[in-house]
């Protein structure tokens, strides 16, 4: 008897904490959306940020183009490397030392703070290679910060590829090579896409890694030039470039707990939310539409 | 003794030129011995079967022979295998060379997730065919198999649309489409029904005309259907090889017998 | 003209070897290089970090018992940093507390007391709660938990509670889908003995299921803190930032992240201050390797 109403409690006890779990997650979201949407307009989106301190609100468009730039860039960096580096991992690792080592150091690299990745490209990136803050050194940063994971990702999306397409390329005389690269990653490239577009989530989102590597500011952007090597271009990555998370730090920690930067941090946190769920589903939705295409047609 | 409906009559015209030769072959996998001392001879344009227990070393053997064992990490083969007198792990033998001339078809249906003209186009490119001919080999390999009527009109649909035993077919169109001499097949119709199963007996007897064939089957049955010559493995070792009329009558072996008449595997 | 066959076989057989080798060759090389990156990388931020974060005791400017003392004050170049380093350590700890039973109930509440509907419900939660970027938290701490503090509970608000909490959240993804994986992982006949000898289901989680994963529940944790130990925005955000002895609830302090955070820009990397930053700094990654080292031992005995 005693037992079962022991049983009976404990159920009760885990039933709550569950409940309180996404309570916490309901509450989280909503504040984020009540303290956010109101001041989404399409000026918000479009203009540049004005002076907080003196009360004017202004815009968030560089901040979200440097966001999305800083994304781009380093995912071209991340994805090669990414890619050989799973593909080494899944297919070409044999069971020895060196690989023991390997699996240590991306298990250390994946567990880097990233505050003290941001330390590594201010040494590197910024003062070593007197660079200054520029976006280039924000997205070598951010591959570090990204690299184990996309070779994770790309290890476990090889590994998953059924064994009899590896073997029915090599019985045809194939080479190890043009098997994995022609037969074996369009069928993990399903995997490899939902993992990736997850990884850009999180990089989306990242700040700590980008202070001291991308820099607090971004210069006045003029939208139309687009010749990468003209100072006030959006595209010339040698540039300091402050993104949506860094700007939302920035507003925080220079005026503490101002009207106005309750609302640029609020509108902010908002669209930062949105693009990280959005980020999310669309992983979902583009990993599962893919793997149709392959396999019907 | 023995009682089989359908024994495959001995070929008095059988070639009698040596394709395939093991000599004291083993293989070890890390500490168990796969395979015992193996001296085999296949004969050009035959059917030779494998048959015995689960476990035996067949499939081992199989593999052996255009050296898809060399994938598997603690895999060590001592021993020679020579094809057409030549030594295939000689240092200049490439792999990829030798597993175009031995092709092999496997248990499970695999074709690519590709289109059902890309499935056979594909190796023939990385082994650079001419453009202009890759048509009209993937033609000639369908027909040879029979799958041509079925799908020249949906060339360029997925392969994995179709069933089993015409997946099958095509991974058998895909394998003689390199032009090998030898054929090899893992148990290639476990895994279908029995009219895909019968076509693909039929198709073996015409192939034979062209490839030296080899194939593992888990069915007695099959293999007194279909083959010329007849290997039995027990435990790693080669307990007997003969003409397929003579292991399922007369076997040498009493192992051959016990196991051929159902005392166990 | 048998001899010539073989010949020509033999030839054939190795014609296209040197096209397949240099390709295969090209290929294994370019993987090779990728996973040489990540290790050169990895190597030279531990060098480049170590070897900075040394230098203001080979320099003398400060030694290391100075470092690690309670005497914090950079305007007369006193730099000890021990309260700080507390202060990481407490709040890591706090909110542990917090989040490994909770994590672990939920873990459990997923897999054994409701998993169609906990899978469906809470799987995606997490998801989302581990989407959610630092500075969100922290602004979502700021703005909310900070005033709530310091109106309803005590002091300004700022402090070692709602660094806490925040963090408490944050790290609770992490440990809810590992301890997950760990109690999957428990094989069902262990459950189905222990229903068969009369236990009850709670009985059957706390005695069989939680101790068998014991081993996977302490590496959701383990890499928890070591989540905790290493973010720094959201904890910059609500800690305070002053580097007050950390054992009151309601107190502003620092943390190795927070002084980092907050005075890596506003210092020149000539001065003292500057310089010991990246000692603090050392001292993160030094404690972050601890982290991984533990995780590995953990995981080691299991398997063993």
């Amino acid at each position: 008897m005693n037992a079962k109403l022991i049983d009976r409690f404990a159920t009760l006890f885990f039933y709550a904490v569950a409940i309180l779990i996404i309570c916490t997650l309901i509450g989280l979201l909503g504040y984020i959306v009540i303290h956010g949407i109101s001041y989404i307009s399409w000026e918000f989106l479009t203009e540049p940020p004005g002076s907080y301190i003196l009360g004017q609100v202004g815009g968030i468009a560089p901040q979200l183009f440097n966001s999305f730039y800083l994304l781009i860039l380093t995912m071209i960096i991340t994805l090669p490397i990414g890619i050989g580096g799973g593909i080494y991992m899944a297919e070409y690792a044999k069971p020895n030392k060196f690989t023991k080592f390997l699996r240590l150091c991306m298990e250390v690299m994946s567990s880097l703070p990233s505050i003290i990745i941001g330390l590594f490209g201010l040494l590197l990136f910024v003062q070593y290679t007197g660079w200054g803050y520029t976006l280039a050194g924000g997205a070598l940063a951010l591959t570090i910060f990204n690299l184990p994971l996309m070779v994770r990702v790309v290890e476990q999306a090889i590994t998953a590829v059924p064994r009899e397409q590896k073997e029915a390329a090599l019985s045809l005389g194939v080479t190890h090579w043009q098997t994995i690269t022609k037969i074996m990653l369009p069928v993990a490239l399903p995997g490899i896409v939902t993992g990736a577009i997850l990884a850009a989530g999180r990089i989306f989102g990242e700040a700590a890694a980008l202070l001291f590597t991308a820099g607090l500011s971004s210069p006045n952007l003029d939208f139309t030039d687009w010749d990468p090597t003209s100072v006030s271009s959006p595209l010339n990555p040698f540039r300091p470039a402050a993104t949506l998370s860094v700007y939302i730090w920035k507003v925080n920690s220079d005026s503490l707990s101002t009207e106005t930067a309750a609302i640029v941090s609020g509108g902010s946190a908002f669209i930062l939310i949105c693009v990280v769920l959005l980020f999310t589903i669309f992983a979902r939705l583009l990993g599962r539409y893919i793997y149709r295409r392959l396999t019907s047609s | 003794m023995l009682d089989f409906p359908f024994v495959k009559k001995r070929d008095p015209e059988l070639s009698n030129t040596v394709t395939v030769e093991t000599k004291k072959l083993n293989v070890h996998y890390g500490s168990s011995h796969a395979l015992k001392n193996i001296d085999l001879t296949l004969y050009e344009k035959t059917i030779t079967a494998f048959i015995g227990p689960s476990g035996c070393g067949k499939s081992t053997l199989l593999r052996c022979i255009n050296r898809m064992n060399d994938t598997i990490a603690n895999a060590k083969i001592t021993g020679d295998i020579l094809i057409d007198g030549v030594n295939i792990h000689a240092d200049t033998i490439h792999a990829t060379g030798l597993r175009k001339h031995v092709g092999m078809v496997f248990q499970k249906p695999n074709p690519f997730y590709k289109s059902i003209f890309e499935n056979i186009a594909f190796a023939l490119r990385i082994h650079q065919t001419p453009k202009k001919d890759i048509p009209v080999i993937v033609e000639d390999s369908l027909k040879r198999v029979g799958l041509w009527e079925e799908v020249k009109d949906r060339l360029h649909e997925s392969a994995l649309q179709l069933s089993g035993g015409q997946q099958q077919r095509l991974c058998i169109a895909r394998t003689i489409a390199m032009n090998p001499s030898i054929i090899l097949l893992d148990e290639p119709t476990s895994a279908l029904d029995p009219i895909s199963t019968e076509k693909i007996e039929k198709l073996l007897q015409t192939l034979k005309q062209d490839f030296t064939i080899v194939i593992v089957t888990h069915n007695m049955h099959q293999a007194a259907r279909i083959s010329d010559y007849t290997a039995y493995f027990h435990l790693g070792n080669m307990i007997e090889i003969g003409h397929t009329e003579q292991i399922f009558t007369t076997p040498a072996q009493t192992k051959t017998e016990d196991y051929l008449s159902g005392k166990f595997g | 003209m048998e001899k010539n066959e073989k010949t020509s076989l033999a030839v054939q057989l190795q014609t296209p070897a040197k096209r397949m080798f240099w390709m295969e060759w090209r290929g294994r090389s370019i993987t090779y290089i990728s996973v040489w990156i990540v290790i050169l990388v990895l190597l030279s931020l531990l060098w480049f970090i170590t070897s900075k974060g040394l230098q203001p005791f080979l320099n003398g400017e400060v030694t290391l018992s100075q470092f690690f003392s309670s005497n914090w004050n950079p305007q007369d170049n006193k730099f000890g940093s021990l309260y700080i380093m507390l202060g990481s350590f407490m709040v890591t700890i706090c909110a542990t507390i917090i989040s490994a039973p909770l994590g672990i109930s939920a873990a459990v509440f997923m897999t054994e007391i409701a998993p169609k509907w906990g899978k469906k419900v809470l799987q995606p939660t997490t998801e989302i709660l581990v989407g959610i970027p630092s500075v969100v938290y922290g602004f979502i701490g700021l703005t909310l938990l900070v005033p709530f503090i310091g109106k309803f509970v005590g002091g300004v608000g700022f402090g070692l509670l709602a660094g806490t909490l925040v963090l408490s959240i944050m790290i609770l993804p992490t440990i809810i889908s590992i301890s997950v994986d760990a109690i999957e992982s428990v094989p069902q006949k262990y459950r189905e003995g222990s229903y068969a000898l009369g236990a009850t289901r709670w009985q059957t989680i706390w005695r069989i299921v939680l101790k068998t994963a014991l081993p996977g529940l302490m590496t959701a944790v383990v890499l928890g803190m070591a989540r905790a130990f290493g973010e720094a925005l959201a904890v910059q955000m609500v800690i305070g930032n002053v580097p007050n002895a950390p054992f009151d609830f309601f107190t502003s302090i620092s943390t190795l992240t927070s002084m980092i955070t907050q005075n890596m820009g506003n210092t020149v990397p000539s001065e003292t201050f500057n310089q010991i930053l990246w000692s603090m700094g050392l001292v993160l990654l030094l404690i972050t390797l601890v982290f991984i080292l533990l995780i590995r031992f953990i995981t080691r005995r299991r398997d063993a």
